[in-house]
């Protein structure tokens, strides 16, 4: 699980890659959280090098967006590998999480 | 010696004192005896010249009682005759008279008045005072005496008492009286005045002399040295019959033996004095010498004994007073000197002796170093030894030098120690670790058998009784990838005609997703057998699930129940992967429905019941994503692909054997890799209501 941030602007983008399970699933919760800490609250994950995503995995999507939320922020996710988008659209996370194809969507999904 | 001398000193002095205190005394008494005697004498003298004189004035006094028994002259008296008296006395007085060759006569009356005098007399005035010689007549009438002429003589005078009363006195020159004093009391006579002019001398060449003499001596009592003789000279004052003093008689006697003997004696006493008090001094002095004179020896010996020389002695003999008493205590001090000495040479050697050892100590402790810092002391220690061994080195040097080893020695000692503390409390942290980690480890194994009873309990809690009912066969597995699982399954027959079907998986693993998922069945459960449709149930268990859920925990599920009769399956999903169905003709699909979200995320979502129809030996397989998405070596998830060969695989129909096939073609993929997810099965074969569907063994038939 790899990930880098990238902050331009308002907008804090998470490169994730790799699988998003119960071992890795923790740092990427750290590393969102701090940058939350930090007062980015408009986060976008890049999930374009996301193989895999477990349960584990979706609850951290689900953690952050709920305290960007809480933060007055947003959430959104793009760039999904189909498997991966099928594990939202199953779990019917899709529905509450906003996913985008790609990062100008995303962008505009979270109003930055 | 300052002290013998003193004391010498002393004695003398207190001789001197004492011979003083005698002599003076003695002297003094002398004087006072001298005095005494010349009183004596001069007491004596007195009497001898009035003796003398009354002798010499015999002749006169005879004369007179002559003259008084003459008795012209007694008529005359009676008469009253005065001239008569007066020729009869010029009469008497004229050659072979008995007057004859006298100087004066004179007849006195009773009451001192001169009645006559022998011619050539010069006054009215009688010739004695003569109240007073009548009174002082002797028993026989008689009297003699001295009296002086105006013009300077004088007189040796005799008196008698005159029958009527009154006197008859008759004088003459006095010096033939006095001459024959002088001669009586075989000395030389001096007459003086009243006022020490000289009248008349038996020796007149000597006057001068005896008039310095008297000039030294008032008094009258002296000595005089002349011619290498000693003449004393008494003083005798004469009176006149009145009393008064008309002069002295100074009677000057050779005294020259007596006053030699005075001297003799007085020499004698003074030598013998002398004499006495050197022997006392010589004898005290010798003694004192022989007492004191050890003390010199001793008080020299002391004084070297005190510098350091311990050999210094006195020789003393033998005694038994003080000095034998500090002569045996100066023996005794050097005895003890000489011990200390002897001592202090012992107690060097024990000293080297002693510092021989600790070198040989250190060096043997020296060996808990190592390297440099061994050598370093090493060296020292030898510097030492060669210190202590070189001639001439003081003890105190050699001392100083092992002081100086030992001193470093110490120094290095400690930091040893120091060192070795330090690794001792590095161990002692390491072994705290390690007992921490025991610790931990006996945890760990306490939580283990907790996770093991609870994973029992889990287990246990699924239903084990399979229903046994003629529509249809039923089997259950589940695998936990960890202790316990966040899978479940259920089922239940409802009232006898329906049968309630429950599978679900939370999310993660392990006993957080055990514990959400037991909530999530008995939820579902109890929603079900209140009558609730799967969609229904799903949303009761979401709305629950979804209060107090911070961590965000979720359980996908789904539940179906199967009207037993008609074979008609309602279901419903929540974020569940659909089940598979496999048709009695082989033909296999997904039963998908509509795609709810997964419980316990959002509350108030609703949920859609489908249908679907079941035919007598359709297969349906529900299951949780552990089984496709389990990991091959290489990273390669199992895949629905290979689940659904393996399901619609030719074979029996029997819910068993097809929990077994997929089991172990999961379980062929997975190979050596550790279980990713937990997997969970459920198979239903349903043989309808009317049909006694045998269980037909074997494999599947591949569909046509």
């Amino acid at each position: 699980m790899n990930q880098n941030t990238q902050t331009g602007g308002p907008v804090v983008v998470h490169q994730l890659a790799g699988r998003i399970d119960t071992s890795t699933s923790p740092a990427v919760e750290a590393a969102i959280k701090a940058k939350l800490a930090e007062g980015n609250t408009r986060i976008l994950l890049d999930m374009r090098e996301v193989t895999y995503v477990s349960s584990a995995g979706l609850r951290v999507v689900l953690l952050v967006a709920k305290q960007a939320k809480a933060a007055n922020g947003s959430l959104a996710l793009f760039g999904l590998q189909p498997s991966v988008r099928e594990v939202f659209d199953i779990s019917g996370f899709g529905k509450i999480i906003p996913i985008a194809a790609g990062e100008a969507e995303a962008r505009a999904l979270i109003g930055a | 010696m300052l002290l013998r001398t003193r004391i010498l000193g002393l004695f003398a002095l207190a001789i001197l004192l004492v011979a003083a205190s005698v002599a003076l005394p003695g002297w003094l008494v002398l004087r006072n005896q001298e005095e005494r005697i010349i009183g004596l004498r001069i007491a004596a003298q007195e009497g001898e010249v009035r003796e003398a004189l009354d002798h010499a004035a015999r002749p006169l006094t005879a004369a007179a009682r002559a003259l008084a028994a003459d008795p012209a002259i007694l008529a005359a008296l009676e008469e009253g005759n005065q001239a008569a008296l007066r020729s009869r006395l010029a009469a008497l007085q004229e050659e072979g008279g008995p007057l004859a060759g006298m100087a004066r006569a004179d007849i006195i009356g009773g009451g001192g008045q001169l009645l006559a005098s022998t011619p050539g007399a010069p006054s009215e005035e009688a010739l004695v005072s003569a109240e007073t010689v009548l009174r002082e007549l002797r028993a026989d009438g008689q009297a003699s005496g001295l009296e002086r002429e105006p013009g300077g003589r004088m007189l040796l005078v005799g008196a008698a008492r005159l029958p009527q009363g009154g006197l008859i006195a008759v004088a003459a020159d006095a010096e033939d009286a006095f001459r024959g004093i002088g001669r009586a009391l075989h000395a030389d006579l001096f007459l003086t005045d009243r006022h020490d002019r000289p009248l008349f001398a038996t020796a007149s060449a000597t006057w001068p002399l005896v008039e310095r003499a008297l000039a030294a001596y008032p008094a009258g009592a002296a000595t005089l040295d002349v011619g290498g003789r000693t003449y004393r000279i008494v003083p005798t004052t004469l009176a006149n019959s009145a009393g008064a003093p008309i002069g002295r008689l100074l009677v000057l006697r050779d005294a020259t033996a007596e006053a030699r003997r005075h001297a003799l004696v007085l020499l004698l006493a003074g030598a013998l004095l002398a004499v006495a008090a050197t022997t006392v001094c010589a004898v005290l002095y010798r003694t004192i010498r022989a007492t004191l004179d050890p003390l010199t020896g001793l008080a020299g010996a002391l004084r070297a004994l005190a510098g350091g020389d311990i050999y210094a002695s006195a020789p003393v003999p033998e005694r038994s007073d003080e000095m034998g008493e500090i002569a045996q205590a100066l023996e005794a001090l050097r005895a003890t000197g000489l011990m200390h000495e002897r001592q202090e040479t012992r107690d060097r050697l024990a000293r080297a002796q002693h510092q021989a050892l600790i070198r040989q100590e250190m060096a043997r402790l020296a060996a808990v170093l190592e390297g440099a810092e061994r050598e370093e002391i090493m060296a020292l220690l030898r510097r030492a030894q060669d210190q202590a061994e070189a001639a001439g080195t003081s003890l105190e040097r050699a001392g100083s030098a092992l002081a100086l080893a030992f001193e470093r020695m110490s120094a290095q000692v400690i930091a040893k120690h120091r060192q070795l503390a330090e690794l001792l409390e590095a161990r002692t942290r390491d072994l705290d670790i390690v007992r921490q980690a025991l610790a931990e480890r006996m945890q760990l194994n306490r939580l283990r058998e907790e996770l093991e009873v609870a994973r029992q309990l889990q287990l246990s809690s699924l239903p084990a009784e399979l229903p046994s009912q003629p529509e249809f066969r039923l089997h259950a597995a589940m695998l936990p990838a960890k202790e316990v699982g966040g899978d479940f399954y259920d089922f239940a027959l409802l009232d006898g005609q329906r049968l309630a079907l429950f599978i679900g998986d939370a999310s993660g693993k392990g006993v957080g997703a055990a514990i959400f998922i037991a909530m999530a069945r008995s939820l579902l459960r109890s929603a079900v057998s209140r009558g609730a449709s799967p969609a229904e149930a799903l949303a009761q268990a979401n709305d629950a699930l979804a209060v107090d859920n911070a961590t965000m925990m979720f359980a996908t599920a789904f539940v179906g129940i199967l009207d037993l009769p008609t074979g008609r399956l309602r279901f419903a999903s929540a974020g569940h992967n659909a089940p598979r169905l496999r048709r009695a003709d082989g033909t296999e699909g997904m039963l998908h429905g509509p795609e709810g979200i997964a419980l316990g995320i959002a509350e108030g979502f609703s949920f859609d019941d489908r249908e679907a129809l079941l035919g007598p030996g359709d297969v349906l397989l529900l299951y949780t994503d552990g089984v496709p998405e389990a990991v091959g070596p290489g990273g390669g998830l199992f895949g629905d692909d290979r689940l659904a060969k393996v399901f619609s695989a030719p074979g029996c129909g029997d819910p068993r054997a097809v929990i077994e096939a997929v089991g172990a073609a999961v379980a062929e993929f997975a190979g050596e890799e550790q279980q990713a997810d937990d997997i969970t099965m459920l198979c239903l074969h349903y043989s309808g209501n009317h049909i006694r569907a045998e269980p037909e063994e074997g494999r599947f038939v591949a569909a046509a």
